[in-house]
């Protein structure tokens, strides 16, 4: 499986500046945490399926992506339903009740905004990892004025990331051909013991390389001066403006509907 | 009775303290954040039953030994931001306060980095202290997450919710953290063994 990986494309998404696109995935943040109405999580759910179905990303290479992740949301979001359907609130709209769950309308309208909110935010994230060049995370960090040793640390963290799942799966392989099970034990202990011997031949290996990259970025005088500049060079254009005044107005309508509070969605 | 005299410029004092910021703690801090999110995707799956949001991590060990190895901003900020990138790329949730939680996790163990003798990282000293600074970071770090889930109302009402919240998290955090952070700081000694500098 490889998990994250740049989709090289000239589509709107792939153009557009890598700061347009962590404010819009702020706006989906802000919609996760702010709303509990699925009507208006319909709108940025829409908003993520256009925007990732615009990238035009091959399906058959993010498949197993999409299949963990919405395995996961599921999952979570069915634990989140057994809770909202174990105990209903009072005056509740009662359908039916089966053992101990109490299925209400308030119940399956709370239960869907949770996954639609989840999937929402979860679509545009990976939208835009797999369209942003990853070479591009450091000079976008350093242009909204953050340190460049903190853009530096995030643009290593962030091209790292995608070699260690792939170092997960071999050392997966490589301890299966040995007669490694993946399936834990009875007891929590026995799953715990169960893990080690795939996160510390990871882990060890990328500790031991610490030194050296850190050696072989002190020889080209990283930090050896308060500033330092970028070989690429990331300009807003006008339609990255349009963009950000677009999102801008969308917040704004935003924040106006959760100061009228709809709170979760009954249908009469 | 010496003067200590300004040394020229250029000049690296070998026994001069480390700067928190170096560049050494600065990869360590992204190779922290990228292991933690890594490692955390996939175990995000294992979601114990019954509690919201709360998945076992045994890789929860991997702040405490970072924390514990390379120093406290290695420690905090492979928790913190770690978290947030684990969340995000795998299921699209973003609670502020639980990211600060994990980072809490990373930073507690540096308390052994300063306090604990690099020659005994090794020995039963050691190893024990990492355990037990495991098992009092997991609870701060997750008592800090469920009391703020709490105080600002995020997806709790009840303090009898804080607490099914807080109990499971914070003792599988501590049982994966004293199991696991004492062999990983274990294996890395052992094979860091005759380099150069790595302690």
């Amino acid at each position: 499986m490889i998990y994250l990986r740049y989709f090289r494309g000239s589509t709107f998404l792939h153009r557009l500046d890598p700061r347009a696109k962590l404010l819009i995935l702020l706006f989906f943040i802000f919609v996760e945490i702010a709303f509990r109405d699925v009507r208006i999580i319909v709108i940025p759910f829409a908003a993520a399926l256009i925007l990732y179905l615009s990238a035009r990303i091959p399906f058959r290479e993010v498949k197993g992506t999409w299949r963990f992740m919405v395995l996961l949301i599921v999952i979570i979001g069915g634990i989140n339903g057994v809770f909202l359907f174990a105990f209903p609130g009072a005056n509740a709209h009662v359908i039916a009740r089966y053992w101990f769950f109490t299925v209400t309308v308030e119940g399956i309208s709370a239960a869907t905004a949770a996954i639609l909110k989840l999937l929402a935010v979860a679509i545009a994230t990976v939208t835009m990892v797999l369209t942003t060049d990853p070479s591009l995370y450091g000079p976008s960090l350093a242009k909204l004025g953050i340190p460049y040793k903190g853009a530096y640390v995030f643009d290593l963290a962030m091209r790292y990331l995608p070699a260690y799942v792939n170092d997960l799966e071999t050392t997966l392989n490589a301890q299966m051909a040995r007669g490694y099970r993946t399936k834990g034990g009875k007891n929590i202990f026995a799953t715990i013991i169960n893990t080690i011997p795939l996160i510390i031949p990871v882990s060890i290996n990328a500790m031991l390389s610490v030194y050296e990259v850190a050696d072989a970025m002190e020889l080209r005088a990283f930090g050896a001066k308060k500033q330092r500049t970028w070989f690429r060079i990331i300009v807003f254009k006008q339609t990255d403006y349009a963009v950000v005044a677009t999102v801008l107005v969308a917040l704004a309508v935003f924040v106006y509907l959760r100061v009228l509070d709809p709170g979760i969605w009954v249908p009469t | 009775m010496t003067e200590q005299k300004p040394s020229p410029p250029g000049h690296v004092d070998v026994f001069q303290r480390e700067s928190l910021f170096s560049t050494k703690n600065l990869v360590a801090t992204a190779v922290g954040i990228a292991l933690y999110a890594a490692l955390t995707i996939p175990f995000n799956v294992f979601t114990i039953p019954g509690v919201y949001d709360v998945a076992i991590r045994p890789t929860v060990a991997i702040p405490i030994a970072f924390g514990f190895i390379f120093g406290p901003v290695a420690g905090f900020f492979s928790g913190f931001i770690g978290n947030i990138l684990s969340d995000q790329l795998s299921f699209g949730a973003f609670f502020w306060n639980w990211d600060l939680g994990n980072g809490l996790i990373g930073l507690i163990p540096a308390i052994g980095f300063y306090v604990v003798k690099r020659t005994d990282w090794a020995k039963t000293k050691g190893l024990a202290a990492s355990a037990i600074l495991a098992v009092i970071a997991s609870i701060v770090g997750i008592g800090f997450s469920a009391l703020t889930d709490f105080i600002f109302q995020i997806g709790l009402t009840t303090v009898g919710a804080a607490v099914a919240e807080f109990i499971p998290a914070a003792v599988t955090d501590a049982i994966n953290g004293a199991i696991i952070a004492p062999i990983l700081i274990y294996t890395y000694v052992q094979s860091t063994a005759g380099r150069a500098r790595r302690l």
